[in-house]
């Protein structure tokens, strides 16, 4: 092909291109994407607003997740029990900070020593502790302390009864904690706050390991 | 068309301030001014109408989606949607390779301009010889071509477009100008194939 030839073949070439236009069924297409979408600004980022969406609102939930743990676990966790004598319970107090609802006449499942008001009120104002993160399982050595058996207790708006029962102390593994005392191989009594799904929140121990093995008397003492 | 100072400056960034406002008016008046230009230039480089088509349309979407994007103190609308089309136009031709060698086979007789049928028909092969070799040219060559030959536009432009410089402007008109000149020449597509027997192959 000579230049000449090339020439006119681009120029044929070129002057029909300069004419030719889309045709109209393009110009509907697109002005019928605009009809359907609204306000072009409005459409602005369609495929990024819904992720942005998701986002904030993984975001908003992950806070408010966060928010409600805190809240719940400054609401049952007073801290450590501490073994200085100013900081021991008080069971004389008659103050109740725990709205625990107490019976009138609770129900008894061993023949200890008779249950009444006094001691559930003391009982509730002993200092609660919930088990810690750190996977150290509270011992229930201290008679008087409540230890916490239940993750989430909530017990301000929950009606509440108080049991006592005498188990064996390998029993209180049952219920998350030990107790770690060299003397302690026999039966232990515990008080119990059982909600009303029958599980137990709180667990207490009222008095001292009762060996029945080594003295049995000590039992009858003890009743 | 030249891109830089047409004159149409003003009136694109009032008519996209309209457009954007939700003035469904002004964004057609943007269409009928650009929709030739992005439609020659997708379908010299696909080589389809159909495809070029397509592509007229994606561009213009975009154009309805990103209006409030576009910035007119970086580049002009035209220098914009040719930037839109060229990279619609690659991920076509990308997605579609046998694209390129499936040219219409039957010229357009109702575009000649001659009266003479036998002089019609020459016309439009010539013209489907030429975008033939056009299409056949790698596309760093093809697309300098079209918008420095075809639509006339200024290295500067064209370096603006392509985002490379005015010096690898000139350098790939220069070669792709010897390329196609070359297959036309030769009658060759890029395969080595006579140009005729490439456009049988794909209207099959």
């Amino acid at each position: 092909m000579s230049d000449s030839e090339f020439d006119t073949a681009w120029r044929t070439f070129a002057d029909a291109d300069r004419h030719s236009r889309a045709p109209a069924r393009v110009r509907d297409a697109v002005m019928a994407t605009w009809g359907g979408a609204g306000e072009p600004h409005q459409r602005a980022l369609p495929t990024r607003r819904p992720v942005a969406r998701a986002a904030v609102g993984f975001a908003a939930m992950l806070v408010i997740g966060i928010a409600s743990s805190l809240l719940v676990r400054s609401r049952f966790e007073i801290g450590p029990l501490d073994s200085s004598p100013d900081a021991r319970p008080n069971l004389d107090a008659p103050a109740i900070q725990s709205a625990i609802a107490v019976p009138e006449a609770p129900r008894r499942v061993t023949d200890a020593e008779p249950f009444d008001g006094v001691r559930a009120e003391r009982a509730a104002h002993v200092t609660r502790v919930v088990r810690g993160v750190d996977a150290t399982v509270p011992q229930i050595n201290s008679p008087g302390a409540v230890i916490s058996v239940t993750a989430e207790p909530d017990v301000a708006v929950e009606s509440l009864q108080l049991v006592r029962l005498r188990v064996p102390r390998t029993a209180l593994q049952a219920f998350g904690v030990a107790l770690i005392e060299p003397d302690a191989t026999g039966l232990v009594d515990v008080d119990l706050v059982v909600g009303s799904d029958g599980l137990p929140r709180d667990i207490r121990r009222v008095r001292p390991v009762v060996d029945v093995r080594s003295d049995p008397n000590e039992l009858e003492q003890y009743r | 068309m030249p891109l830089s100072g047409d004159g149409n400056g003003t009136a694109d960034v009032e008519l996209l301030h309209r457009a954007a406002a939700g003035d469904k008016d002004a964004f057609g008046a943007v269409f009928e001014r650009y929709q030739h230009v992005v439609y020659r230039f997708a379908r010299a480089m696909t080589g389809s109408p159909d495809a070029a088509e397509d592509i007229t349309q994606e561009v213009f979407v975009v154009l309805i989606r990103d209006l409030r994007r576009y910035v007119p103190e970086r580049a002009t609308l035209s220098t914009y949607l040719y930037g839109i089309a060229r990279n619609l136009s690659r991920d076509r031709l990308r997605r579609e390779r046998r694209l390129l060698a499936c040219l219409t086979g039957l010229p357009h007789l109702g575009e000649a301009r001659s009266i003479d049928p036998v002089d019609q028909v020459a016309d439009e092969e010539r013209k489907a010889d030429v975008r033939r070799a056009l299409a056949s040219l790698p596309v760093r060559y093809r697309e300098v071509i079209i918008l420095c030959d075809l639509h006339d536009l200024s290295y500067a432009d064209v370096g603006t477009i392509l985002r490379t410089s005015i010096g690898a402007v000139r350098s790939r008109l220069h070669r792709g100008r010897q390329l196609l000149r070359q297959r036309l020449a030769t009658g060759t597509a890029v395969t080595g194939r006579p140009l005729a027997r490439s456009s049988v192959r794909c209207s099959a």
